[in-house]
């Protein structure tokens, strides 16, 4: 029966590929001056690793993305940015993505309105309804929340994809210098939404991640067989199936922030750019629904992009905060994380190479018997990418993965070895 | 600016009797400043014969009209100059649609500038200036300059040219059919302070005369933004 019903769901998957690759052929046509604009993405990969580990996607233990056994031909992604204009001022938008491989899933990651009146004073207001990304991205600036630089995101940003969004409302006050006559632009940001209260949940099971799976609606990932996480465990309730995207206690959460871009203006932005956001939750930490908890998270996020001329970019990003799930010492999880980044980039003709290094961290704080959360790990992430023009780029990526988290020794038949992972990913795409 | 035919004929009817002239301003700075390139910087003279200027401005005002185009997602030209009440179109050159605004305090409107969508012109009354924008395109920005005289024109940089008679020109306007007598001359370009005027006393005595404007501070490159540079696989900060 089981078997039957995977049959099924493998089914029904292949037919919306089927449809959503459909599409992308139908995007190609779309006229530019029509309400419709769609952009897509096609990314076909080869992909080979070195240590046998396997990934938080196939019951595993890796951050990474595919597993030691699985194919080397991947379908890694394709998707449809799609936005329609109801009025001069007012957008929907959605992203439609679909991934083969372990968790096969076509999904929705954003589905908002978009309202930019015109501005009738210096402030220029912005206004998001509905399901989107959190704003704090320095990386995720390509169709389907892509990365120009790499085939992964930072640890940063992958979680920010896999576990964070916005399902509710966001307002953006912005003052352009230009104005003003001023070299600077100054934004502030603010958000109200929900849904988002199991967030943490991965950074304390599995931990940090690098890849490029973005969660979306119904989206739900097997957690790796945890001896403290289900029925018989010490947190009985959760399901096996972890949701990122819950409400479990009507309570909202909101963040908010800052831009500030300064200095001249160069072929795709100023010189440099300057962020900072806070993030709560305030999920209640002892809420229970649906076979999910609550986790309350709250972080803070720092980055700079620092362009150096058109073509050498700089970025650094650092997000550091903390979990609470559960009440009492030693029945809850209680966790400090943190997580940094650098990455330069640079472009020659249609060449482009990047070189990012990344450190993060979780920090176990209760006294929890059986369920030890902390880790330690780094990344080294080299890549080249070509662009042929007219939509095509060829990319290759070499990962160097290293996390210690002792926490992996609970998944039967797992060594308590630390994951020291060297990942290469060759990759085709085809834009729209 | 389309200039009407008859209306050339109508000046070269009233030229003689009015004895007009021709003005040369030569731009010079006194702030010890190399001059970024002012191409499109308005300069134009107020009279105080305040018949003179109303009869010529109203024969002019009814054979003109002006054009502020989009097109290869820039506003085209930079910067019209336009005297009060011209009629000016938007016409849309791109394939794409375009949303152009202004808030400027007694210019504010919007015009959603479809393919295919016909738009009214736009008549500015108050002299002074219109700070355009549009709102799908953030770096797009361009200004029309109203004023209430009828002569004006618009500086021209010859420095890049290879003709070295007019290279050494430098940058440039010329006003023509100037009646002969004493006017305030006047200059404007996005890339002084709003504080600071120019209001330099003339007297044309001859049909063909230069005057030199020499800036006395220091004034901003403000040469217009381009579109951000394509790339399929990446969004731009604009």
């Amino acid at each position: 029966m089981a078997i039957n019903n995977r049959l099924c769901d493998n089914l029904v998957s292949q037919i919306r590929l089927g449809c959503l690759l459909a599409l992308l052929n139908l995007s190609a046509q779309a006229n530019t001056s029509s309400p419709l604009h769609i952009r897509g993405m096609l990314d076909v990969q080869l992909q080979t690793q070195n240590d046998g580990s396997q990934s938080w996607l196939n019951d595993g233990a890796s951050g990474l993305r595919f597993s030691d056994n699985d194919s080397a031909l991947q379908l890694a992604q394709a998707g449809l940015d799609i936005s329609y204009r109801l009025t001069p001022t007012l957008r929907a938008k959605s992203t439609l993505l679909a991934y083969t491989g372990d968790e096969t899933e076509i999904t929705a990651t954003e589905a908002f309105l978009h309202y930019r009146p015109v501005p009738t004073g210096p402030w220029r207001q912005e206004w998001r309804v509905g399901m989107f990304h959190l704003p704090m991205s320095l990386e995720n600036r390509g169709p389907l929340w892509s990365s120009p630089y790499s085939l992964n995101s930072s640890t940063i940003n992958t979680w920010l994809g896999e576990e964070m969004r916005t399902i509710g409302a966001e307002g953006r006050w912005t003052l352009p210098g230009k104005f003003w006559d001023k070299n600077w632009d100054l934004a502030f940001i603010g958000s109200l939404y929900g849904y988002n209260d199991t967030a943490g949940t991965m950074l304390a099971w599995r931990g940090w991640a690098q890849h490029d799976r973005i969660a979306g609606v119904r989206s739900s990932y097997s957690i790796a067989p945890l001896p403290q996480v289900g029925p018989g465990g010490l947190f009985d309730s959760q399901k096996q199936r972890y949701e990122p995207f819950v409400e479990t206690d009507h309570k909202p959460g909101y963040y908010f922030g800052s831009e500030l871009a300064l200095g001249e203006r160069l072929a795709r932005g100023r010189k440099l750019k300057l962020s900072y956001f806070y993030y709560n939750n305030r999920a209640k930490s002892t809420a229970v629904k649906g076979g999910q908890y609550g986790w309350r998270t709250r972080f803070q996020q720092l980055s700079a992009h620092w362009r150096v001329t058109n073509s050498v970019e700089i970025l650094g990003q650092v997000l550091s905060g903390d979990t609470l799930m559960g009440a009492g010492p030693t029945t809850s999880i209680d966790a400090d994380f943190w997580a940094a980044y650098a990455l330069i980039s640079k472009r020659w003709g249609p060449h482009r190479a990047t070189l990012r290094w990344d450190r993060f961290e979780v920090e176990d704080l209760d006294q929890t018997p059986h369920d030890t959360n902390d880790e330690h790990g780094r990344s080294l992430m080299l890549g080249y990418s070509y662009n042929w023009g007219k939509g095509w780029k060829a990319s290759l990526n070499l990962t160097r993965w290293q996390s210690e988290r002792p926490g992996r020794h609970y998944i039967p038949g797992h060594p308590s070895r630390p994951l020291n992972t060297q990942q290469l990913q060759l990759s085709l795409r085809r834009y729209f | 600016m389309h200039i009407n035919p008859r209306f050339s004929l109508a000046l070269a009817l009233i030229a003689p009797t009015v004895l007009s002239a021709q003005l040369n301003v030569s731009l010079g700075s006194n702030a010890g400043q190399t001059l970024p390139d002012l191409t499109g910087a308005v300069v134009y003279l107020i009279s105080d014969d305040k018949a003179l200027t109303a009869h010529m401005a109203e024969t002019k005002a009814a054979n003109a009209s002006a054009e502020m185009a989009q097109h290869k997602l820039q506003f085209d030209p930079y910067i019209r100059v336009v005297q009060s009440g011209t009629p000016v179109s938007f016409p849309n050159k791109d394939d794409v649609a375009h949303h152009v605004y202004s808030f400027s305090p007694n210019h504010a409107f919007e015009l959603e500038l479809y393919k295919g969508r016909d738009v009214p012109e736009k008549h500015f009354s108050s002299p002074g200036v219109v700070n355009l924008g549009c709102n799908i395109h953030d770096w797009m920005q361009g200004y029309i300059y109203i004023v209430d005289t009828p002569w004006f024109s618009q500086v021209v940089n010859n420095s890049g040219t290879k003709d070295s008679a007019a290279k050494q020109n430098g940058q440039i306007a010329q006003i023509f059919d100037v009646p002969k007598g004493v006017y305030t001359l006047r200059f404007w370009h996005p890339g002084m302070d709003r504080k600071e005027a120019v209001n330099q006393t003339i007297d044309i005595q001859h049909d063909v005369q230069t005057v030199n404007l020499a800036l006395s501070y220091t004034i901003k490159n403000s040469a217009q933004p381009l579109p951000p540079e394509e790339q399929f696989d990446d969004s731009s900060d604009y």
